[in-house]
C-alpha cells in the first residue's frame, strides 16, 4: 500500500541525510565531480576493483583511466622537474635551466612517440619513467601535434620564469628553509571530514607560514581558492600556527604571475563549508558507484569538457538545443 | 474569458508553409555542425531548422537553397538543396514543432530588420529595449522581450511575447575598478561591484560585453590593475596571433576605437575554456533581482493591462506581416482560449481548529481573495492549529548576537511565544540565547538537555554561515533569520511606537505593534509552528488526488526539493501528512534532475 505506514501531520523539513565523514576530500575528486559526474563514476567506481562489481567494462575503464591528456601531463612533468630541482638545490647542486628543459622535453617528446606509435591493446608500460599514453592522440584529436607542441612551449615558460624570474625568487629561496617542505602528501583528519592532497612547497618564514602552489600556466581566477585554503587548513595544523599567519600564494610560472592569499577565519569557514558540501553530493552518489548504478551519474554534455576526458569512448554524446 | 499574451498565425489550424530541403555533408556526425549550419543561413536570412534524426534542414523558402560550404579548426560541412520543396501542414501533426521552430527563427529575422531592439549574441529570442525606462542608484532598468512559439493543441501555432525587465549597471567594470580615485572610493567602488553581482554569494558576475557589432554575455574572472590594453602581452584568438588585446582590437574590431590605456578585465565566455582578456570599459554588469537597489525591487512587477499594452506596442512595430513578406500573418487580437479549455484553480476551504471552517473565496477576484488570506491569520489565532501533537515542544530557544542586544531578542521571544501559544492553545515559553559568535551560540544550545527547536538569528548573511549554523545543529529544527532584518524590523517597531508616543498612545513602555512587524514575527511563527510538526489548518474535504508531489531545482542547480502533501477522507490513515526533503543535486551543469535519483527519492517520500 502507497501510504502504508506513513505518519500524519507536517514533517520538519530535511536536508540531505548523508553521512560525509566516510569519503575523503580532495581537490582533484571535487573538481572532477563538478566538471562531469558520469566521468566521476569511471575515475572513482567503475574502475576500481573493489566496486561497482557488475560494471561489464570494467576492464576497459581500467585501462583509460591510465590515459593522461596535455594538460595533467604537462603539470605532471613540471611538478617532477621543479622538485627534483629543489631537492638537488637543498643538496647543494643546482642544476641548469638547460638541463631542466632538455629533460622535460625529453619526457615530453617520449610521450608523443610513444602515444603516435600505440597500438591498440597493447599493455601499457609502468614504472616511474614509463611515458604516458595522451588521449589527444588515442582519441586521433584532429590538431594532436600542434597541441601538444603549444604545451612543450608553455612548459619551457613555465620552467624558463621558475629558474630566472624575479617574482618567483623569493621561493626558490624559501625552499631552501631548513623547515620546508617539498610535494609533501598529506592526510588532513578534522572533526567533520578529512582532506587528502599535495602541498608543493611550504615554509616557515620570519614569524609566518608560507604555502606555495605551481600552477604550470597562469594564476587562474582569483574566485577559485579552495585548493589554496584547503593546503592551507594543512599547513596550520603541520605547523602549529594561527591561520593568520599564512601567506597563500598561488605562482603562475608560464604566465610568470603569483597571486597571494589570506584565509582568516572567515575564509576556514567557507571553505570548510565548501569541502562539507561536496562530501555531502559525494555521499549522495556513493551507494549508487559502489553498486554501479551509473545511470545515477549525468554526463556533463559540454563538448570542450568531453574534448580533454579519457573516458570519452563511453560518454553518449549529448545534442545541443 | 481571459486574454493571453498569445497571437495565432493565421489562419489557424489551416497554417501552411512552403519550405526546401537541403542536406549537410559534415566532417563528422556532432549535432551543433548541423546547428551552425542553421546559423549561416539564418545570417543569409534564411530561417532554417533541424529535420530530427536527419541531416537534412528545413528552410523557410520556397526559391532553391544555393549551396555553400564553412569549415574551421577541426570542422567542415557543406550545404546542398536537395532540388525538392515540400508543404509542410499544421494539420499534420510531425508538422507542428517544425511549423513552430521555424516561427520562432522567422520572427527574430523581422525584429532585427524592423525595429531597433537589441539582443545579446547567443539569444535569438530575447529582445531589449534600447533606452532604459528608469535609472537609479546607478542601475538603468530595460524592458525585454522573450518570443516563444507553441503548438496550440487543435487551435494552430501561437507565439507569446513575454514582458520582462532587465537591469544593468551604468557604470561599466572599468569605473568600478578605477585607479584614479582615492583608496577609500576603490574600496567603496569594489564593494558596490561585489554587492551588485552577488559575488559574496558565490556568483561570478554576469557581464554584458559589447564588442561593437554584437552583445555577448559572459562572466567576470578578474580585473588585473596596471595591465592595458596596449601591454596585455601576446595572445591567440582562434588561430591568429595578436602582440596584445588593443591589436587585436585593431584588426578584427577597428569601429570599437579602442585606446591603448584602456584598462582590461578577464572574463569567461560559454565557449572558450580560459578566461580572456577584454576592454574593461566594454563590460557593463549585469544585477539579478536579488541585488537590486530598494528603490528598483517593485520595477519588474508589471500589471496585465500595462503588460498588454507592452506586447501590443511591439506587434505594431512588426506591421502587418511580421514574419516577413508573403509569410503567414498574425491574429489582429490576442488569443483567447474558449471556457472550456480554462482550469480555475480554487483555493480549497480550509478547516481549523474547534472545527471551524473557512469557505472556500466565493470567486476570483483580487478583493475576495485577498480577503480569503487575511480570513486565514484571525481564524487561526480565533480558533488554533487543527492538530497539535500531544507531546508538542513547549520551549523555543530564540539566539541572537549580542550586537543587536537584549531587547531586541527578547520581544521577538515575547511575541513568537504569545503568537505560538495562542494558535497551539498550549503554554510555549521562550528561552533568550544571547551569543558572541556562532561557535558560542552552538557551544551553548549543545548543553541543552534536550535539542529543540531554535530561532536562530545569524549576524552575517554569507552563505557559509547559513549552512554552517544548519550542520552543526543537525539535531535541532532550526528556523533562521538574518540580524540585519530583525534589526530592520526591529527600527520600524521603534519608529511607530515613538509617533505612537507623540500623539499619546503608547503605554506601559513597551512598544506597541505595527504591522511590518507583526507581519514579520506572523510569518516565522507560521514557520516555527511547522517545525514543531504542528498542523495549522488543512484542506476541509479531499484534493481530486489524495497526494500532490511537488518538485523544484534551486537557482544555482546544486540542490533540488520535494514536497509531498497527502490530504485523503477523513476516515483513511493518515488523513493529512505535508513532508519536504532538500537533496543535493551533484550535475549542477544541468537543469534536470537525474531520472535514477528522483526516481529513488520519490519512492523514499512515501
Amino acid at each position: 500500500m502507497v501510504f502504508e505506514g506513513m505518519e500524519p501531520g507536517v514533517a520538519s523539513s530535511r536536508v540531505a541525510a548523508a553521512k560525509p565523514a566516510s569519503i575523503p576530500w580532495s581537490y582533484s575528486r571535487r573538481n572532477l565531480l563538478q566538471q562531469c559526474p558520469l566521468s566521476y563514476y569511471f575515475e572513482y567506481y567503475g574502475s576500481k576493483k573493489r566496486t561497482a562489481e557488475a560494471e561489464p567494462r570494467k576492464e576497459r575503464l581500467r585501462f583509460l583511466k591510465g590515459l593522461s591528456n596535455r594538460h595533467l601531463r604537462t603539470g605532471e612533468i613540471t611538478h617532477l622537474v621543479i622538485r627534483t630541482y629543489l631537492n638537488r638545490l637543498r643538496e647543494g647542486e643546482e642544476w641548469s635551466l638547460e638541463r631542466l628543459v632538455s629533460w622535460a622535453r625529453d619526457m615530453l617528446h617520449a610521450d608523443v612517440e610513444f602515444s603516435r606509435a600505440y597500438r591498440p591493446d597493447n599493455p601499457l608500460p609502468s614504472g616511474p619513467k614509463a611515458p604516458a599514453l595522451l588521449s589527444e592522440f588515442y582519441y586521433g584529436t584532429a590538431d594532436a601535434g600542434h597541441l601538444l607542441g603549444e604545451m612543450e612551449e608553455r612548459l619551457v615558460a613555465a620552467l624558463t620564469n621558475f629558474v630566472g624570474s624575479p617574482r618567483i625568487e623569493p621561493f626558490r629561496v624559501g625552499a631552501l628553509n631548513p623547515g620546508a617542505e617539498v610535494e609533501r602528501h598529506f592526510n588532513l583528519k578534522q572533526r567533520r571530514f578529512s582532506v587528502q592532497g599535495m602541498m608543493d612547497l611550504a615554509y616557515p618564514e620570519e614569524g609566518r607560514v608560507v604555502v606555495v602552489d605551481w600552477k604550470t600556466g597562469g594564476v587562474g581566477s582569483p574566485d577559485d581558492v579552495l585548493q589554496l585554503y584547503s593546503y592551507g587548513l594543512e599547513a596550520a595544523a603541520r605547523f602549529g600556527c594561527d591561520l593568520s599567519d599564512l601567506a597563500l600564494y598561488r605562482v603562475g610560472l608560464a604566465d610568470d604571475e603569483v597571486s597571494s592569499f589570506v584565509i582568516g577565519e572567515r575564509g576556514a569557514v567557507r571553505a570548510k563549508v565548501r569541502i562539507l558540501q561536496d562530501l555531502e553530493a559525494m555521499a549522495e552518489l556513493d551507494h549508487y558507484g559502489r553498486e554501479g548504478v551509473v545511470a545515477a551519474f549525468t554526463p556533463c554534455g559540454q563538448q570542450r569538457v568531453c574534448a580533454q576526458c579519457k573516458y570519452q569512448q563511453y560518454c553518449p554524446k549529448e545534442e545541443q538545443p | 474569458m481571459i486574454e493571453t499574451d498569445i497571437r495565432l498565425l493565421e489562419p489557424g489550424p489551416g497554417l501552411c508553409m512552403d519550405v526546401r530541403v537541403a542536406r549537410v555533408t559534415a566532417s563528422d556526425d556532432s549535432p551543433d555542425l548541423l546547428w551552425k549550419a542553421c546559423g549561416a543561413l539564418q545570417g543569409m536570412g534564411l530561417a532554417a531548422v533541424r529535420r530530427p534524426g536527419t541531416s537534412e534542414l528545413i528552410v523557410a523558402t520556397s526559391r532553391t537553397v544555393l549551396g555553400f560550404d564553412r569549415s574551421g579548426d577541426n570542422w567542415r560541412y557543406d550545404v546542398e538543396d536537395l532540388g525538392k520543396g515540400t508543404r509542410l501542414r499544421y494539420k499534420r501533426p510531425t508538422d507542428r514543432k517544425l511549423l513552430v521552430q521555424l516561427t520562432e527563427r522567422l520572427l527574430p529575422m523581422q525584429v532585427q530588420r524592423r525595429t531597433d531592439l537589441w539582443r545579446l549574441g547567443d539569444s535569438r529570442t530575447i529582445w531589449y529595449e534600447r533606452e532604459p525606462f528608469v535609472v537609479k542608484d546607478g542601475v538603468a532598468a530595460y524592458r525585454r522581450y522573450e518570443i516563444s512559439g507553441q503548438s496550440l493543441g487543435d487551435t494552430g501555432v501561437g507565439i507569446a511575447v513575454n514582458i520582462g525587465t532587465a537591469f544593468l549597471t551604468t557604470w561599466t567594470v572599468a569605473d568600478f575598478f578605477a585607479e584614479n580615485v582615492d583608496p577609500h572610493e576603490q574600496k567603496r567602488r569594489k564593494r558596490r561591484f561585489d554587492s551588485l553581482s552577488a559575488r559574496q554569494q558565490g556568483q561570478k558576475g554576469t557581464l554584458l560585453y559589447d564588442a561593437g557589432e554584437s552583445l555577448h554575455k559572459c562572466y567576470f574572472e578578474d580585473f588585473r590593475h596596471g595591465i592595458a590594453c596596449a601591454t596585455t602581452g601576446a595572445f591567440r584568438v582562434q588561430g591568429q596571433d595578436y602582440d596584445s588585446l588593443l591589436h587585436y582590437y585593431q584588426r578584427r574590431h577597428p569601429e570599437m576605437d579602442v585606446e591603448p590605456d584602456d584598462p582590461v578585465a578577464y572574463v569567461s565566455f560559454g565557449n572558450i575554456d580560459r578566461p580572456q582578456p577584454v576592454a574593461a570599459n566594454r563590460l557593463r554588469l549585469r544585477v539579478s533581482n536579488e541585488s537590486l537597489p530598494a528603490r528598483l525591487r517593485q520595477v519588474d512587477k508589471i500589471p496585465p493591462e500595462q503588460r498588454r499594452s507592452y506586447a501590443e506596442g511591439f506587434w505594431e512595430r512588426l506591421g502587418e506581416e511580421p514574419l516577413g513578406p508573403k509569410r503567414p500573418r498574425v491574429a489582429a487580437n490576442f488569443w483567447r482560449p474558449k471556457n472550456n479549455r480554462l482550469l480555475w484553480i480554487q483555493a480549497p476551504e480550509l478547516a481549523f481548529g474547534d472545527s471551524q471552517i473557512l469557505p472556500a473565496p466565493r470567486n476570483a477576484s483580487l478583493k475576495e481573495r485577498t480577503a480569503h488570506f487575511r480570513e486565514r491569520s484571525r481564524i487561526l489565532e480565533r480558533a488554533g492549529c487543527f492538530a497539535v501533537p500531544l507531546m508538542v515542544t513547549r520551549v523555543v530557544h530564540v539566539a541572537v548576537p549580542k550586537r543587536i542586544g537584549v531587547a531586541t531578542g527578547a520581544r521577538l521571544a515575547e511575541d513568537l511565544a504569545d503568537r505560538l501559544s495562542s494558535w497551539t492553545r498550549k503554554p510555549v515559553r521562550y528561552e533568550l540565547v544571547m551569543y558572541e559568535d556562532v561557535a558560542d551560540a552552538v557551544s551553548q544550545l549543545r548543553a541543552e538537555p534536550n535539542s529543540g527547536v531554535v530561532v536562530f538569528v545569524i549576524d552575517d548573511s554569507g552563505p557559509e554561515i547559513y549552512y554552517d549554523v544548519a550542520y552543526e545543529l543537525r539535531d535541532w529544527r532550526v528556523k533562521r533569520i538574518t540580524g540585519d532584518t530583525l534589526v530592520g524590523m526591529f527600527s520600524k517597531l521603534e519608529l511607530d511606537a515613538h509617533d505612537s508616543r507623540a500623539s499619546g498612545n503608547g503605554k506601559n513602555g513597551r512598544a506597541p505593534s505595527c504591522r511590518h512587524w507583526d507581519s514579520f514575527v506572523e510569518k516565522n511563527a507560521l514557520e516555527v509552528l511547522q517545525h514543531m510538526d504542528c498542523v495549522p489548518y488543512l484542506p476541509a474535504e479531499g484534493l481530486n488526488y489524495e497526494a500532490q508531489l511537488a518538485i523544484d531545482v534551486g537557482h544555482d542547480r546544486r540542490y533540488f526539493s520535494l514536497s509531498l502533501l497527502v490530504r485523503r477522507q477523513d476516515s483513511l490513515k493518515p488523513q493529512f501528512r505535508l513532508e519536504t526533503v532538500t537533496k543535493s543535486k551533484p550535475d549542477h551543469k544541468q537543469e534536470a534532475i537525474n531520472h535514477v535519483i528522483l526516481r529513488e527519492e520519490i519512492v523514499a517520500l512515501f
